[in-house]
């Protein structure tokens, strides 16, 4: 993947590298693993994946493109299949801005 | 079911201890135990400020900092229960009401608001439009605005504050107890007037550079574990702790730092008091006055003890104090104080041989009939050479909620300054009420009297925590209306006016989201730093509204068109709250940038600079002689065929203000129960009873109501004779409602003049309840 501008939308980043750091495998990662790559602590990972997800949050349910779960007491966030679909839009809209 | 024992507990405060507290914690929770800390990230930059103790951060913009008593807190409000309409469709209220406070909480998050229905005795699911029009039709049908009462708990958020001491005085009255109210009101009282402050002086880094700490009345152990790790580094660099404290508590005696990895691995741990006094119950202010009248005493002998300087430069009133201490006799000090003449003089050598003194106080010393008085002669002897408005030194009172001090910043006061009210006149047009509202005490005598109708809560469990219980319940049920704003089922929930609802709102710990964006709040801790708080966790349920929102949408159905204020859309975007925080308070200038900034910023604190906004534009010496009778020897009078004790509530380790987390109290050796009463072993003897035995407890006051607290364990405790300790809120209702501090109306649950009688051991299930 070519390299992100530094002036995306979090959420925008947090998605691309979500799926980077799955690769084929499609394995969930890491919350530390997902921050360190972010450069972003884990009150501002946590709050922007509940976002991504499908909480309900100021009367409106999230779009559901991610999911975070508790894997032997680790706790991993991983794309679903909305969020893979949303995923290649913004990989799309890359190559033809790029 | 709990396993019920008494065992001494022989490790150290914090340690592993602490560390299989939280395990135990976050599993009754459901909470996974690895990366709990990630969900759990309180105190981080981008995080939510620790919804427990007011003790700042060691710095706010790095790490999580480690408290068994904050995870509890938050584990509380993250839990994976829900109380949902389906366990009130399960349960009466009447059902309710005969469950534990533990039970009542423990049932998890509450997710709709839920309105009272007399003919099926159930709380019902309503929608919050519907909810709203309610209380509004009551407010408004009130013929004087005073009928209605507005409490708010330390937990409220600067924004919330705000919105709600404005919205309230704009329909007409200053009726706002709180829980300051119960704590350390006294503290503003006694400093304001002496220091032109009503907030201690010092700064973390002051700890730093301390060498001499007086901690009077509190418990850090339990109340601010946080607090234990600067006594700790102080006493490693070689600084005295002084610690006064009826109760041997294992907090102000040995502490490991479970963030200190050598501490934790070679099962070490380092003491905390140099010094340790179990002083009586209340005989601080006689202690205090030993120490005063030592100091004068070797000003008279060698001339250069006092700060002359400072004095001469900064205060007022010392020939008074001088008199005063001078007129008291040892005998008099030893036997108020329970220390003796010599001890006295030690202590006040320690304070002599010392640079730098800081003075701690919590409930131990606030909640007493004199609490005033033994305030002001703390900072009587912190003036005595300087110790207020220079590096390391100084008073630091310590205030329990989160929010408690940055509430009564916002306006939260029922007696609230001219310049306040002048300040919202002419920033929003209406003239707001000018006479004083009610606290704590007063509102609950004027419900009782059928004065106040409507009773609304802005968090907390006044039912719990206030003093005089049944008298308090009576109180509440003659309301036409009672109110709760609340994440969790409680007492006041279940006693309850004619009309009642429950409104359940966001933690904390979980994100806010309005207008399409997340908000954070703002709060205030005991050191006058303001930081910004954002959840990360997503709402316990969809239901849930912020406080802020609660409050606006509550002054817009109200208020109507007779408001000039945009409610709802100041609920949009909270930094247009602080922008209107920042019009009324101008400590408050740029409030949006500053905060933004990590670790946000420190309010200003004239008596830090030497600046004294008191009468005389200087700080002053108070003069209190110690009681001449206390409440204790004219309960004996009245009653002189029986002995007569004087009882201190306190909290257990498992416990945060009213909010129970567990049947245990460790530090000090209970498990599995709670109604326990600790009593010198000495005294135990002397009224024929054994450990173990239980009793019932009476209150003797001079009202000729009769007050007890039935079927408590005795348990043998290290505390002077004539001194008892138990938990409340099991033991408010001994607690009479005049029994407060003189001028500062808080009760004065520390110092309750009670006898015992034997009685049978209850049933296995009653002891278990």
């Amino acid at each position: 993947m070519q390299h992100m501008p530094d002036d995306l939308p979090l959420a925008t980043r947090l998605l691309l590298t979500l799926a980077q750091l799955q690769g084929s495998s499609l394995d969930a990662v890491s919350l530390p693993r997902l921050g360190k790559h972010l450069g972003q602590s884990a009150s501002v990972l946590m709050r922007e994946l509940s976002a991504l997800g499908d909480a309900e949050l100021g009367g409106a349910r999230g779009p559901g493109w991610v999911q975070i779960h508790n894997v032997e007491g680790h706790w991993r966030a991983s794309l679903t299949e909305a969020g893979r679909a949303v995923v290649l839009e913004l990989q799309a809209g890359f190559i033809l801005s790029g | 079911m709990h396993e019920q024992k008494i065992a001494f507990y022989k490790g150290p405060a914090g340690g592993w201890g602490a560390l299989n507290s939280v395990k135990n914690t976050l599993l009754r929770q459901d909470i996974p135990l690895k990366g709990a800390k990630t969900l759990l990230s309180a105190n981080q930059p981008d995080g939510f400020d620790c919804p427990g103790c007011a003790w700042p951060d060691r710095n706010h913009a790095s790490t999580f900092e480690f408290c068994e008593n904050g995870v509890k807190a938050v584990a509380a409000e993250a839990t994976a229960r829900r109380a949902g309409p389906e366990l009130f469709a399960r349960y009466t209220v009447s059902e309710l009401a005969a469950y534990s406070d533990y039970w009542l909480e423990d049932q998890g998050r509450l997710t709709e608001p839920m309105v009272y229905d007399a003919a099926s005795d159930r709380y019902q699911p309503i929608a919050w439009d519907e909810a709203f029009a309610i209380i509004a039709k009551h407010l408004n049908a009130q013929p004087d605005p005073n009928q209605a009462i507005f409490y708010t708990s330390g937990r409220a958020s600067n924004e919330a504050a705000f919105l709600y001491q404005l919205f309230v005085r704009e329909y007409g009255t200053n009726n706002f107890p709180d829980c300051s109210n119960m704590c350390h009101e006294p503290s503003g009282t006694a400093m304001r007037e002496q220091l032109g402050v009503g907030k201690g002086t010092v700064e973390l880094v002051d700890f730093e550079k301390a060498d001499a700490i007086f901690i009077f009345g509190q418990n850090p152990g339990t109340n601010h574990p946080r607090m234990l790790a600067e006594l700790r580094a102080a006493h490693k660099r070689g600084a005295r702790i002084v610690s006064f404290n009826p109760l041997r508590e294992r907090g102000l005696e040995r502490f490991a730092d479970p963030q200190d990895k050598l501490e934790m691995a070679t099962l070490g741990s380092s003491p905390i008091s140099t010094h340790y006094f179990q002083l009586r119950i209340g005989g601080d202010l006689a202690a205090l006055s030993g120490m005063v009248k030592h100091v004068l005493e070797q000003e008279a002998e060698r001339g250069d003890v006092l700060d002359h300087a400072f004095i001469a430069e900064h205060a007022v009133g010392l020939s008074e104090l001088q008199a005063s201490v001078q007129a008291e006799r040892w005998e008099t000090l030893e036997e108020a104080s329970g220390l003796t003449q010599a001890q006295m003089r030690a202590v006040a050598d320690i304070y002599l041989g010392a640079q730098s003194v800081i003075a701690c106080w919590g409930m131990g010393i606030t909640q007493h009939t004199h609490s005033v008085a033994t305030i002001q002669m703390i900072n009587n002897l912190l003036l005595l050479r300087g110790h207020i408005g220079r590096p390391g030194a100084g008073p630091c009172p310590v205030r329990g909620h989160s929010n408690v001090q940055g509430d009564r910043t916002m306006g939260i006061w029922e007696k609230p300054p001219a310049a306040l009210l002048d300040r919202i006149r002419d920033v929003y047009g209406f003239e707001p009420p000018r006479a004083d509202g009610v606290d704590a005490v007063e509102a609950i005598k004027q419900m009782r009297a059928g004065q106040g109708k409507v009773f609304f809560a802005l968090g907390g469990n006044f039912a719990a925590a206030t003093p005089d219980t049944y008298e308090t319940w009576k109180a509440l049920q003659r309301c036409d209306l009672t109110v709760h704003v609340t994440t969790k089922l409680n007492r006041s929930h279940v006693v309850h006016g004619r009309q009642a609802l429950i409104l359940p709102c966001l933690g904390r710990t979980e994100i806010d989201m309005q207008g399409g964006q997340p908000q954070g709040v703002t709060v205030e801790d005991s050191m006058s730093m303001v930081h910004i708080s954002m959840g990360i966790n997503p709402p316990a349920s969809p239901h849930l509204l912020s406080e802020p929102a609660i409050v606006a949408r509550l002054a817009h159905a109200t208020l109507g068109a007779r408001s000039r204020i945009d409610w709802l859309g100041l609920a949009q975007d909270y930094a247009l709250i602080r922008d209107e925080i920042e019009k009324i308070f101008p400590d408050f200038a740029n409030f949006n940038q500053r905060v933004a900034a990590p670790g946000g910023f420190r309010l200003r604190n004239t008596a830090s600079e030497r600046v004294w906004q008191t009468a005389t534009g200087k700080a002053a010496f108070f003069a209190h002689a110690v009681p001449a009778e206390t409440a204790q020897q004219r309960a004996q009078k009245r009653v002189p065929e029986k002995r007569v004790f004087t009882l201190q509530t306190t909290r257990s380790h498992d416990q945060y203000n009213t909010t129970i987390y567990g049947m245990d109290d460790r530090y000090r050796g209970v498990y599995g129960q709670r109604r326990v009463l600790f009593i010198n072993a000495e005294d135990l003897k002397a009224l024929g009873l054994r450990d173990g035995d239980w009793v019932n407890i009476q209150t003797v006051w001079d009202d000729g109501q009769e007050r007890r607290a039935d079927g408590f364990k005795l348990v043998a405790y290290d505390t002077p004779r004539g001194n008892l300790a138990a938990y409340y809120p099991e033991t408010n209702p001994l607690v009479p409602l005049t029994a407060v501090a003189v001028r500062a109306g808080t009760p004065a649950s520390k110092s309750i003049p009670v006898v015992l009688e034997l009685t049978k051991a209850p049933a296995p299930d009653a002891a278990h309840a």
